[in-house]
């Protein structure tokens, strides 16, 4: 079993965002480097190194949902921002939850936004492990706009995956947008579903929002269910 | 695992055991429709009530039948069925069961399903398969053998083969098909019920492997063993087309879960994905099973998603391009060369519409047997098209049956599906038999033919993706 996965379930829990990155950038997905600041000056140090823009987010393993929990700071232009960004997320998250488990805040560079989509993974009961992509973003829930395939995914299928959705236009290059790096998604796909194969500790994977270029992809925020 | 099913649908003797002269009872039917419609091996009604049924001699019981038997079918109350297993082991002649009976695990009653475990475990010891509990069995068009007690059809030989997870839904399945204008045929049939021992997987790889069938239906309501069946179905398609009507599309099925993917992945939403990987060509009604499935029988797998519409009215001709249309991709209008369309402004009347829009030929109503058989041949040699759709409301100037056998003779000449519709009910009845019988499927609405040509294009796509890229 994985060492990190091992750790996280003698612990009884599931990943925290710095641990499912870790984890999934072991695999070659594409997610963006981080800091994990126990205190402000740190978080300080960690953005002028990251260069700024920055976002900050709560790192504690009992908030799953760090948007519900004011657990996000995004585009902090200053030190002075870092701050008082910093002691928000703290305060924040001792008052959604007051016992929490707080490793720190996380530091990341703040990726140039770019078409959002979704990538995912679940373990059905008939099926097994299946692999989700989807048009992302806050809509993602309302529109439904998903494919799935059944692990181990080959390129093929991960192509098809990614041209079937109803939105696949936007990919396309939608009335003089560049069209973007389809290749680059097919490839994350097949790499979340051969994490899936390789780890059968992990329930579900959450990759929202990717963002997607002409050039490559980043995934801005990455969730693993133990 | 040779031939394991081959009892169970070409066996040289029945027995049916609870055979009754009670037109109520389900033994009558099973009995009747195995001696109404002359199934060609022996039959042996068991009843210790009766002498004879429907002129045949009827033994007391399975065991005091002199002579070979190979099938039998079960139609008397679940808890003496071990019994009747017991004799068949005694026997050592019977290859295979029909358990028609209810009243086994499908109720969920301990009892039961303990006495559906009691008859696995006789059958499995004596070697023999078993068909059930509560299923009808199997149907086979070859040799009239029909273990069902559905309601009388028309008998149709074709080679198409069904699996149906309901029974009396696959029946009517095989009524509507009967009933069609052109009835379409069947090659073989099978319930299998609760599956106690032969299942949809075993049934896949036995039709796989017959030679009378050529294309696969499938009413499915779910699968137990989904992985498994995604293997045979991969490996099933690679050979021949699997079609499933698969039912419970509405299932959002959004059940707690911590992740997004969780909250969206739906049973619907998996089976599509899994379908589609499996290369099963996936349909939404029992008309466009088995639309897809006589095309698919019966035609050439189109070598790319270029479409021809050849039409002689507009109307028929504009709904089959909707659909087209409509069809993400799956299949499009093909781009005709200069050549051809030079070819058709000489062949044609001078009042035909020569692609506008790009690929679509509207022949008008002026076009005889002739216009449409030159046309025809002009269209399937351009090698910028895959397959046509031959459209055409004979008028009452064009006989229908000079129209099919002009047709017939171009078709022939050529590798490439052509699905054609004429829409003029009684009057091209004959016309249609004169295609059907020389490979060319007939429909009779232009969304039909569409469709079918839709999903003919969706297993040449999963088998050109296959042969390029797939590992497996």
């Amino acid at each position: 079993m994985n060492a990190l996965i091992k750790a996280a379930l003698n612990r009884n829990r599931s990943f925290t965002e710095p641990e499912a990155r870790d984890f999934l950038s072991a695999y070659g997905l594409p997610l963006a480097g981080y800091k994990v600041a126990a205190h402000a000056q740190e978080a300080v140090v960690a953005a002028a190194e990251i260069g700024f823009p920055v976002v900050l987010k709560i790192v504690s393993p009992d908030i799953l949902h760090k948007t519900d929990a004011g657990g996000v700071k995004v585009g902090i232009e200053s030190q002075e921002d870092v701050i008082a960004a910093f002691n928000d997320l703290i305060a924040n998250a001792k008052g959604y939850k007051g016992d929490a488990d707080i490793h720190g805040v996380m530091v990341t560079s703040m990726a140039e936004t770019g078409l959002e989509v979704i990538i995912g993974a679940v373990r059905d009961p008939q099926f097994g492990p299946v692999v989700m992509f989807g048009l992302g973003g806050v809509l993602v829930e309302i529109f439904r706009d998903v494919s799935f395939r059944v692990a181990p995914l080959t390129e093929v299928d991960a192509l098809e995956m990614v041209q079937e959705i109803k939105s696949a236009p936007l990919l396309k290059g939608y009335r003089g947008d560049s069209p973007k790096d389809i290749q680059a998604l097919a490839q994350a796909l097949v790499t979340v579903s051969q994490v899936m194969e390789e780890n059968p500790q992990i329930k579900e994977i959450d990759l929202n929002p990717v963002f997607v270029y002409e050039k490559g992809i980043v995934a801005v925020d990455a969730r693993v269910i133990l | 695992m040779e031939n394991t099913l081959k009892s169970f649908f070409e066996p040289s003797s029945v027995a049916v055991i609870g055979a009754t002269t009670d037109v109520g009872k389900a033994g009558y039917q099973i009995t009747q429709n195995l001696v109404g419609r002359n199934f060609t091996g022996r039959i042996y009604p068991v009843n210790p009530k009766n002498d004879s049924i429907f002129g045949l001699a009827c033994y007391p019981s399975l065991s005091e039948i002199p002579e070979p038997v190979e099938l039998i079918v079960i139609c008397i109350p679940a808890p003496g069925v071990p019994g009747v297993f017991r004799q068949a082991a005694a026997r050592g002649d019977v290859k295979a069961a029909v358990i028609v009976a209810a009243g086994f695990s499908e109720t969920r009653i301990p009892e039961r399903i303990a006495l559906e475990e009691e008859v696995v475990s006789i059958a499995k010891k004596a070697g023999i398969r078993v068909f059930g509990p509560n299923c009808v069995g199997v149907m086979n068009s070859a040799n009239n053998l029909d273990t069902t007690f559905a309601p009388p059809r028309r008998q149709v030989p074709g080679s198409m083969s069904i699996i149906s997870q309901s029974g009396s839904l696959g029946a009517s399945i095989l009524m509507f098909a009967g009933d069609q204008p052109v009835p379409i045929g069947y090659a073989k049939w099978a319930h299998v019920g609760n599956m106690c021992d032969v299942d949809v997987l075993e049934l896949l790889k036995y039709y796989r492997d017959d030679d009378q069938t050529a294309a696969i239906a499938v009413y499915m309501e779910g699968i137990d063993n989904a992985r498994e069946f995604m293997e045979v179905a991969r490996d099933v398609t690679k050979t021949k087309p699997i079609i499933t009507l698969k039912v419970g599309r509405s299932d959002l099925g959004s059940k707690a879960a911590a992740s997004h993917t969780g909250s969206l992945a739906g049973s619907e939403q998996i089976y599509e994905g899994a379908l589609k990987q499996a290369g099963v060509v996936r349909v939404n009604t029992i008309e466009e099973l088995l639309d897809t499935a006589k095309a698919l029988s019966a035609q050439p797998i189109p070598r790319g998603n270029r479409v021809c519409i050849l039409t002689e009215a507009g109307g028929p001709g504009i709904i089959a391009m909707d659909e087209i249309g409509l069809a993400n991709g799956a299949a499009r209008l093909a781009t005709l060369s200069e050549q051809t369309k030079d070819k058709l402004r000489e062949i044609l009347p001078p009042m035909a519409i020569i692609c506008h829009p790009e690929g679509y030929i509207d022949m008008s109503a002026a076009a005889n047997e002739e216009h449409h058989a030159l046309a025809l041949d002009v269209i399937l040699a351009d090698p910028g098209v895959d397959s046509v759709l031959l459209m055409s409301v004979p008028p009452s100037f064009l006989e229908p049956n000079d129209l099919a056998e002009a047709v017939v003779k171009v078709k022939e000449k050529y590798d490439k599906p052509v699905l054609t519709c004429l829409l003029a009910g009684d009057w091209v009845k004959e016309a249609r038999l004169i295609m059907e019988n020389n490979k060319m499927p007939t429909f009779d609405m232009p969304e039909r033919a569409a469709r079918a040509l839709i999903n003919m294009n969706k297993r040449s796509a999963y088998l050109r993706g296959t042969q390029n890229e797939r590992s497996n």
